[in-house]
């Protein structure tokens, strides 16, 4: 497996991405290079070992043909300590388990799964981890021994995979609406009930949807960490996984073209109805649109992920690596819900009996 | 300053229990007395009766009044302003028996409160309205008066009918026993009703907490962009629909012992109209 390691120009020890000062920092020398000083100083091996990767990986396709991807066990050698580490097909980006060394497999990410862009990690794993129990902080119903530091040894950075689709269409729509008027005479209430045929047609952009674009994980885990800036996107360089992990994506365009054009539908009726807004019960009687644009975009964004045992259940959580948005269910403590029960029935209970007491007096 | 706080604190408490004790305490002894605001009664006539009212009074134990004015009450209303009467000026939960007369309603409301209320059966009731009311008509005032003291004391002599219907009878336990009343009245609502809430809270917390980060993943407006090309609001057609407004003060019709008392608290008697 070929693979690369990024190392610093100064004393050769392992290089990460440091996402607190968004540039690339050796832990040894304590020496910070620009983003651009390692992508140009690695682009010729990054090239050389994309294309290595490329014809390794045509090598195992003929070996393994019969045999799903996803279920192959991929072994590399670590560039800094030789050790064989064991990856599945996804990964693109890790860590070796014998000298902690980040490993970028180089070919994972090149040619036709080279991602269009990339969010860097804006979060420190420290940062993210003080997100965490921060959030934990306003969540009062919480088990008091839940959050504590020592649960997050294990938080990982990756970088997912996802599709990101931009269209432009054309769409109309017609539909029935109706604006109700009441009014009182006497002792007699009147309601005018006018309905009416309502035609929209119009030019529709709707941007940045998106879809995961990894089977493995979790849908919602990875649907609900957004939303992401995507302004702060930068195109593709393998550089930005030096220290995380990195999934490649294993969802093509084809699988979900279905229903992201359902989503699309969705949105733009929407919007459409959205125009309609000072008319109540709107009823859709037709819908059709055509597309004139559509963009696709393969994108890789900045997730920490921990898996979170407590009490013999296992929680999964997710933080947005660059806004710090949290995901996951929490644990509910029996005895804290046990005491929000007693007090909200003895306060109703009370504002029940003084309510009744002052109706009698 | 703690000592300070406890001071006005228990001062506080000394002056709400006066408060609440007040109405039970002043109309501990009873009285008979003539209130003839709508002077039906000359100087003579009101001696008399206010004396075989007290005579009365003394003998039963009761309050014994007869309270005659020109509110403008009529047959629907006279129940519960004697209700109210009989409350604030003797207590709304003291024996007594009380005749209200009211000229410019034309309207005269029998009561008796209390202890009194076994003594008074529908029958009872009926036949000292009928006959007060007959002598009302065709204006003999004192002789109304006399046949009211005259009943009362010939029914206290009876003692306390048994076997015959009490209709009439009006137990206020809302009034003389509020907390009572709501707790077995309404307890059993309030308590389903706070047990739905508090399950409602639990399962709501539980519900937010499994959905932790479920919100807000796209926002369709920031990321969309609509230029419309053809808007028609084509009107089809019209209807208007009428619906009666009820009343709230409606749904109260005029029946002799029944309906509210009006604050007055528990009672027994009749109204009519002269």
């Amino acid at each position: 497996m070929a693979t690369v390691n990024y190392k610093c120009p100064n004393c050769a020890a392992p290089l990460k991405f440091n996402p607190d000062k968004q540039m690339f920092s050796c832990e040894y020398c304590m020496s910070d290079f620009e983003e651009q000083t390692i992508q140009q100083l690695y682009a010729q091996k990054e090239q050389k070992e994309s294309s290595g990767e490329k014809a390794e990986k045509t090598a195992q396709e003929k070996k393994t043909a019969d045999k799903d991807e996803q279920e192959e066990a991929v072994v590399y050698n670590c560039p800094s300590c030789g050790a064989e580490v064991v990856t599945t097909a996804s990964t693109a980006a890790t860590t070796c388990f014998y000298c902690q060394n980040p490993v970028v497999l180089g070919g994972r990410l090149s040619g036709e799964f080279k991602p269009d862009r990339v969010i860097p990690f804006a979060l420190s794993k420290d940062k993210a981890i003080e997100k965490f129990l921060e959030m934990c902080k306003k969540r009062w119903f919480l088990p008091k021994d839940f959050a504590s530091k020592k649960q997050f040894d294990k938080l990982t950075g990756v970088y997912f995979p996802y599709w990101y689709i931009d269209t432009q269409r054309q769409a109309s729509m017609t539909a029935l609406g109706k604006k109700i008027k009441t009014w009182r005479a006497g002792n007699k209430r009147y309601t005018e009930t006018s309905t009416y045929r309502l035609v929209r047609s119009g030019d529709l952009i709707v941007k940045n949807v998106f879809e995961r674009a990894l089977k493995s994980q979790d849908r919602d885990m990875l649907q609900c960490v957004h939303p992401f800036d995507l302004t702060k996107a930068h195109p593709f360089a393998m550089s930005y996984l030096s220290g995380f992990q990195a999934e490649k994506r294993d969802i093509e365009r084809n699988d979900i073209q279905q229903q992201v054009n359902q989503q699309m539908q969705k949105y733009c009726q929407d919007l459409l109805k959205e125009t309609m807004s000072e008319y109540t019960g709107v009823v859709t009687e037709n819908y059709n649109d055509t597309t004139d644009l559509e963009a696709w975009s393969y994108t890789l964004l900045p997730v920490w992920i921990v898996t979170y045992k407590y009490k013999e259940k296992i929680f999964p959580f997710a933080i947005n690596g660059q806004t710090g948005k949290t995901y996951g269910e929490l644990p509910v403590s029996k005895g804290r819900l046990a005491i929000l029960f007693a007090i909200v029935f003895v306060l109703i209970m009370g504002l029940g009996l003084l309510g009744g007491l002052l109706l009698c007096l | 300053m703690l000592i300070k706080y406890a001071k006005r604190f228990s001062a506080a408490v000394f002056v709400v229990l006066i408060i609440i004790c007040t109405p039970f305490c002043v109309f501990a002894e009873s009285t008979g007395r003539l209130i003839d605001e709508a002077e039906l009664y000359t100087a003579a006539q009101q001696e008399e009766l206010n004396k075989q009212l007290r005579e009365l009074s003394i003998k039963t134990g009761w309050n014994a009044v007869i309270y005659t004015n020109y509110n403008g009450c009529d047959e629907d209303d006279i129940k519960a302003y004697s209700n109210r009467y009989y409350a604030d000026n003797y207590g709304k939960t003291s024996a007594g028996v009380i005749l209200t007369v009211d000229m410019l309603g034309r309207a005269v409301d029998f009561r008796a409160k209390g202890g009194a209320m076994q003594y008074f059966s529908d029958n009872r009731v009926d036949t000292i309205l009928d006959d007060i009311k007959s002598c009302l008509s065709s204006e003999q005032y004192y002789d109304a008066a006399e046949c009211f003291i005259k009943y009362i004391g010939d029914y206290y002599d009876a003692g306390i009918p048994e076997g015959e219907s009490n209709e009439y009878l009006d137990i206020q336990e809302q009034e003389d026993h509020p907390f009572l009343y709501v707790v077995t009245h309404y307890g059993i609502f309030i308590v389903i009703a706070s047990l739905g809430i508090s399950v409602l809270a639990v399962v709501l917390i539980r519900y937010r907490y499994s959905r932790n980060g479920m919100q807000n993943i796209y926002d369709l407006r920031a990321n969309s962009k609509i230029n419309l090309t053809d808007k028609q609001d084509v009107f089809l057609t019209k209807h208007v629909s009428v619906t009666n407004i009820s009343s709230s003060s409606s749904g109260g019709g005029s029946h002799s012992g029944g309906g509210s008392s009006g604050g007055g608290g528990s009672s027994t008697g009749g109204s009519r109209s002269f």
